[in-house]
């Protein structure tokens, strides 16, 4: 949709650094949000290029350098997928769960960790609970594990991240597997759907997968002996492939994210601590 | 009536005996404290605005997280969406629905009301202060003038008397 003449004068008005901010944003609320957000954390010489380069769709989390996540404020660079509040929603959801369920010694792998963003947020959250935990991380990218690493030195965590292929991971035993895998199929991510800065900045190797995503976190969830996982995804068919996948022992349910729409698998097959609960519906 | 009446006669001979009491400003130590436990989570209803509807996910990337609160017993609704962190604006959003909350339980012993108060008062404090500086100043030259005048009314009635 066009943005009225009307809008772009109003805009002005109020800053000449506005405008630019409407393309990306297409609503002057969220164009002043943003321009209040880069005049609070950039110094002032730098306001003019950030406009610019957001105005270009750079996303703002790249000019800014960071991404909030619980409470924490995550490093963002190019290279690294920006988390997303869904993930976020989720991951509060399963720290939640593993708190109120005092799960004790729990041994936990995140795969496609990208900025560490799931882990991190785990670990310091568990730390402060009290409750004795381990957590691996992986990302096929050096990129990704760099960042991770600075933002695990940022907050002092724990968690020892790696940089594997999930493909070709040596089996070690956990208690529960996450992931955020890529799940945008390569029709679906040149279509309007995927917005402009996703496509032009964000890394495609962290967007762009389906199924064989799935198949492997299966046989990963299985060769490490783990019984929970959750996994984040986008279509209902790719929560039927994990559906069809795992053995009969599995309770398998979907989540939605506070927007309705489909997020997350999740699967269990321990009686006490079964992360199922989470779920909106069974499968 | 005559129940009403005698009440509000009584209140008004039992008023405090503080001659100046509406000029005292509340120290800023002492405010009333912030009304964090008028919150309670199950009287809340949480959601989070993202504006539009959308396939979200991996495909969008959003700035901006809006929270909006509404509390069910009286139908307050708030929003926040001051910061880029939700967790942040969902504190805001609690911190402004506990000030509606105080002000309606506690009107104007309430902090916001208190604090408003304050404000109010240092303002007009300040006022008073040069108001009284400049009121000075022209008493002052008015003083200045009226004697002058004086003299001046004298030096005329000693020379119509024929002195001086």
């Amino acid at each position: 949709m066009r943005i009225s003449p009307k809008t772009i004068r109003e805009a002005r008005q109020i800053s000449r650094l506005l405008p630019p901010l409407l393309r990306p944003t297409r609503s002057l609320e969220v164009a002043t949000q943003e321009l209040s957000w880069i005049k609070r954390e950039l110094p002032k010489s730098a306001w003019k290029n950030a406009v610019l380069q957001r105005m270009n769709h750079t996303p703002l989390q790249y000019i800014l350098g960071t991404q909030p996540f619980g409470d924490m404020d995550l490093i963002t660079k190019p290279g690294v997928l920006i988390p997303r509040w869904e993930t976020e929603e989720w991951a509060v959801k399963v720290l939640d769960f593993l708190i109120s369920n005092s799960a004790n010694n729990i041994r936990i792998l995140d795969a496609c960790t990208g900025t560490g963003c799931i882990p991190l947020l785990l670990n310091s959250q568990l730390q402060k609970a009290g409750i004795p935990h381990t957590i691996k991380a992986i990302d096929i990218s050096p990129r990704a594990i760099e960042i991770a690493n600075e933002n695990s030195t940022k907050y002092s965590s724990t968690v020892e991240f790696e940089q594997q292929n999930l493909f070709t991971l040596k089996p070690e035993p956990f208690d529960l597997v996450t992931s955020n895998p890529p799940y945008i199929p390569m029709k679906d991510y040149l279509s309007t759907e995927v917005e402009k800065s996703v496509r032009r900045y964000e890394p495609k190797e962290a967007l762009i997968g389906d199924l064989e995503f799935y198949t492997q976190l299966v046989h990963t969830v299985d060769d490490c002996d783990a019984d929970n996982f959750i996994f984040e995804l986008g279509y209902q068919t790719q929560a039927e492939h994990v559906k069809r996948l795992v053995s009969s022992e599995w309770t398998v349910g979907t989540l939605n994210d506070s927007a309705g729409n489909l997020r997350c698998v999740i699967g269990s097959k321990n009686m006490e601590l079964n992360l199922t609960s989470l779920c909106n519906t069974i499968m | 009536m005559m129940g009403i009446r005698t009440s509000g006669l009584c209140r008004y001979l039992l008023r405090p005996q503080v001659p100046c009491r509406e000029y005292v400003i509340p120290k800023k130590t002492k405010l009333p404290p912030r009304p964090k436990w008028l919150i309670k989570e199950e009287d809340i209803e949480e959601s989070f605005i993202k504006g539009g509807s959308g396939p979200g996910g991996q495909k969008i990337n959003k700035t901006n997280s809006k929270v909006q609160l509404k509390h069910i017993p009286t139908g307050i609704v708030v929003t926040s969406q001051h910061s880029r962190s939700q967790e942040q604006n969902r504190q805001k959003a609690r911190e402004i629905l506990a000030e509606k909350l105080d002000l309606m339980e506690n009107g104007p012993k309430s902090r916001v009301a208190v604090v408003t108060e304050r404000k109010v008062k240092l303002k007009q404090s300040k006022q008073k202060k040069s108001h009284r500086k400049y009121r000075k100043i022209e008493e002052g030259r008015a003083k200045e003038k009226e004697f002058e005048e004086l003299v001046n009314i004298e030096d005329e009635i000693d020379q119509m008397t024929g002195r001086g």
